[in-house]
């Protein structure tokens, strides 16, 4: 399936020029163009019922403004990467306040947005990945970013995700051969993590933190120093 | 022995008690007065102690005159409270009569008699020499103790560990009064070991004084460093106000302007006109307000002036800095934190040739962490010292690695982890610290 990508700014050249440069950044990187559909105000965004995986909004619009069109767009989607555009410093600090993923400043600098949507990219194509994992019940499908940490149980795996616990028939060495996402480590032979809830490590233990639970599992002494490597390097490639 | 080896003997020990107790109070308190003046007084004081033990020889007497003369030693030479001049003469001579105790302790686990080879001078150098040793040992730990100079800026422990010197005197004299109460050793063998146990114990004197010199030497030397660093930062903040009342003073004087030509416009009527002024008027760069960087003052204007650097010196800046990511440090921290990386980014990227600094700050509000990174710009691959740290490319050898250590120091105060990588293909440098929100 292409990618879809949503632009919305009530002054049409300003997003004509945004997405003629996206398009070259596709073609620059040798990716097939992506769906694009443009809008010109938050209001006729949100009654198209487009859902994207990019949404470039400005800031200022008539009407509806990009923070609060970008606020209705997550509720929708809350895997959507969202980059604000921008020319007015008063509405920094909204912006901040607000889940974006990048914000960019008129005029736009192409390095910057050509950089912006590598990151972007790259977490749509590993991070929100789904994986079908195959249990006693049936199978259970879960994105790649929802899954906090999986742990030995016997012959089997127990997953733990943001929302639910479920075992997979397959052990956890099959696991730690099969996830092979940037962003999973293993700490030790019956445990992988995802580095995106680490909220805490030392040489013995990590942490592992979301909205419902946290938990500490162990990490094997020799594999501290790689561990620490990891996570910079996961954290380098921007959350 | 006969009466004047031992009041040589005992004029000796007291000269050694002078140094000790001068050593301490200089540790402890400001002096006064000059070091002649000094030396005048001490000299005066113990001269009273000798003829008290030469003519009373009595323990007690002995003690009370002991507290007396290092009470008016403390108060008069020293910038010291009456309060504390007591206290500490009363734990110099609680320290005496210890010291005296634990070194019969030590020399009666050979011997309960060993009283009746005092008459040896070889015994009793090796007594006396152990008795002032734990005495210096504990004014050493009572010194560090209540030393006033405790500071943040510069803690160091090494005094203490250099305890091993006369703990090991301790164990040479201990070793040398057991040989001597087990060989008749003839008068000039004894003579020669109780001069080398002299020397011995003058040493330990000599060595840890000069040591405390030079560590205060280093402390004054820090504090002076520091107080030229806050002086250079006040000179550059007042360099800013000027600046800045300037642009004010400009800024006046154009509002004037501009409301004369909108009074003139308003004479003749040309409404028209006079709204069209007054939308490019708005326009003016000069009316429009400043961009905010963090919802963080101190962040704020140390990426405001970097801005500002940035401008003047054709330097691209982006900045994401996210809301409260910084507000579990304090003030001073994050001035420190980010003006060394900052002005480290700077300074690199000036010189290069894509020019480029990019501050990225994120939160992780769930995981209750922050994630710092500083990307520049840096032509010259910066090399990597043996301790981890980068040598900058500043013209000022002397600096290399002050700004380093200090974002280690900060990063290690707030529990978090600090690296930095160079790209070559890119030629950017980069900083990430995760710092755990406390």
């Amino acid at each position: 399936m292409n990618l879809r990508i949503l632009f919305c700014d009530d002054d049409n050249e300003i997003m004509t020029s945004l997405h003629k440069m996206v398009l070259e950044y596709f073609s620059s990187v040798n990716q097939p163009e992506p769906e694009c559909e443009l809008f010109n105000s938050g209001e006729e965004l949100l009654a198209s019922g487009a859902v994207g995986d990019i949404a470039f909004l400005d800031v200022e619009m008539d009407g509806l403004s990009g923070i609060h069109t970008g606020e209705r767009l997550k509720k929708l989607n809350p895997r959507i990467k969202i980059i604000i555009v921008t020319s007015f410093s008063d509405y920094l600090d909204e912006a901040m306040k607000f889940h974006v993923f990048r914000y960019l400043s008129k005029p736009v600098d192409k390095n910057r947005l050509f950089r912006n949507l590598k990151e972007a990219l790259y977490q749509i194509n590993t991070y929100s990945k789904s994986m079908v994992v195959e249990t006693d019940c049936g199978y259970e499908t879960v994105y790649a970013e929802d899954i906090v940490y999986i742990e030995s149980c016997g012959r089997k795996a127990m997953f733990h995700t943001v929302d639910k616990n479920f075992v997979s028939i397959k052990g956890i060495d099959y696991w730690t051969k099969a996830i092979d996402i940037p962003c999973f480590y293993s700490t030790n032979r019956g445990c992988i993590v995802n580095m995106k809830y680490v909220s805490f490590f030392n040489e013995n233990t990590v942490t592992v933190t979301c909205e419902c639970f946290s938990a500490n599992v162990y990490i094997a002494r020799r594999r501290f120093k790689s561990f620490r490597d990891a996570y910079l390097f996961y954290v380098r490639s921007k959350e | 022995m006969n009466e004047y080896v031992e009041l040589i003997l005992t004029a000796v020990v007291i000269v050694a008690e002078a140094l000790i107790v001068n050593a301490y109070n200089n540790y402890l308190f400001s002096p006064k007065y000059s070091k002649l003046n000094t030396i005048c007084a001490y000299a005066l004081g113990y001269a009273v102690l000798l003829f008290i033990a030469a003519v009373f020889n009595n323990l007690i007497t002995n003690s009370i005159a002991y507290m007396l003369v290092n009470l008016i030693i403390m108060y008069k030479l020293y910038a010291c409270g009456l309060i504390s001049a007591v206290f500490h003469s009363v734990v110099l001579t609680a320290f005496m009569s210890l010291s005296e105790v634990l070194s019969s302790t030590i020399l009666s686990v050979y011997t309960h008699e060993f009283s009746s080879y005092q008459t040896q001078i070889s015994v009793f150098v090796a007594l006396t020499v152990i008795s002032k040793m734990i005495y210096f040992l504990l004014c050493i730990i009572s010194a560090k103790m209540f030393s006033p100079r405790k500071s943040q800026v510069y803690e160091n422990n090494s005094m203490l560990k250099l305890c091993v010197l006369p703990m090991s005197s301790i164990i040479i004299a201990d070793t040398i009064a057991y040989i001597s109460m087990n060989l008749e050793l003839p008068m000039d063998l004894q003579i020669s070991v109780s001069v080398c146990l002299g020397v011995l114990f003058f040493a330990n004197i000599y060595t840890i004084g000069i040591y405390s010199t030079t560590e205060n030497l280093n402390r004054d030397n820090l504090i002076l460093k520091l107080a030229r660093q806050k002086d250079e930062s006040n000179a550059e903040f007042y360099k800013m106000l000027q600046e800045q009342n300037e642009k004010q003073r400009i800024l006046i004087h154009d509002v004037k302007n501009h409301m004369q030509i909108v009074n003139s416009l308003a004479v003749d009527g040309k409404t028209d006109e006079i709204q069209e002024y007054i939308t490019k008027w708005g326009f003016d760069k000069a009316f429009q307000s400043q961009t905010r960087y963090s919802d963080n003052d101190t962040l704020n204007l140390v990426v405001t002036k970097l801005s500002h650097d940035c401008e003047e010196n054709g330097i691209d800046l982006f900045c994401d800095i996210r809301e409260q990511c910084v507000d579990f440090i304090d003030d001073i921290d994050v001035a420190a934190l980010f003006g060394n990386l900052l002005t480290n980014a700077f300074e690199s990227a000036v010189i290069s040739d894509e020019k480029i600094i990019e501050i990225d700050i994120q939160i992780k509000p769930v995981q209750k962490m922050t994630i710092i990174r500083i990307t520049n710009s840096c032509d010259l691959k910066p090399t990597k010292t043996n301790d981890g740290l980068f040598i900058s490319s500043k013209t000022n050898k002397g600096q290399h690695g002050i700004g380093q250590k200090s974002i280690a120091r900060i990063v290690k105060k707030y529990n978090g982890t600090a690296q930095s990588y160079y790209d070559e293909n890119k030629k950017q440098f980069e900083w990430v610290i995760i710092l755990p929100m406390i």
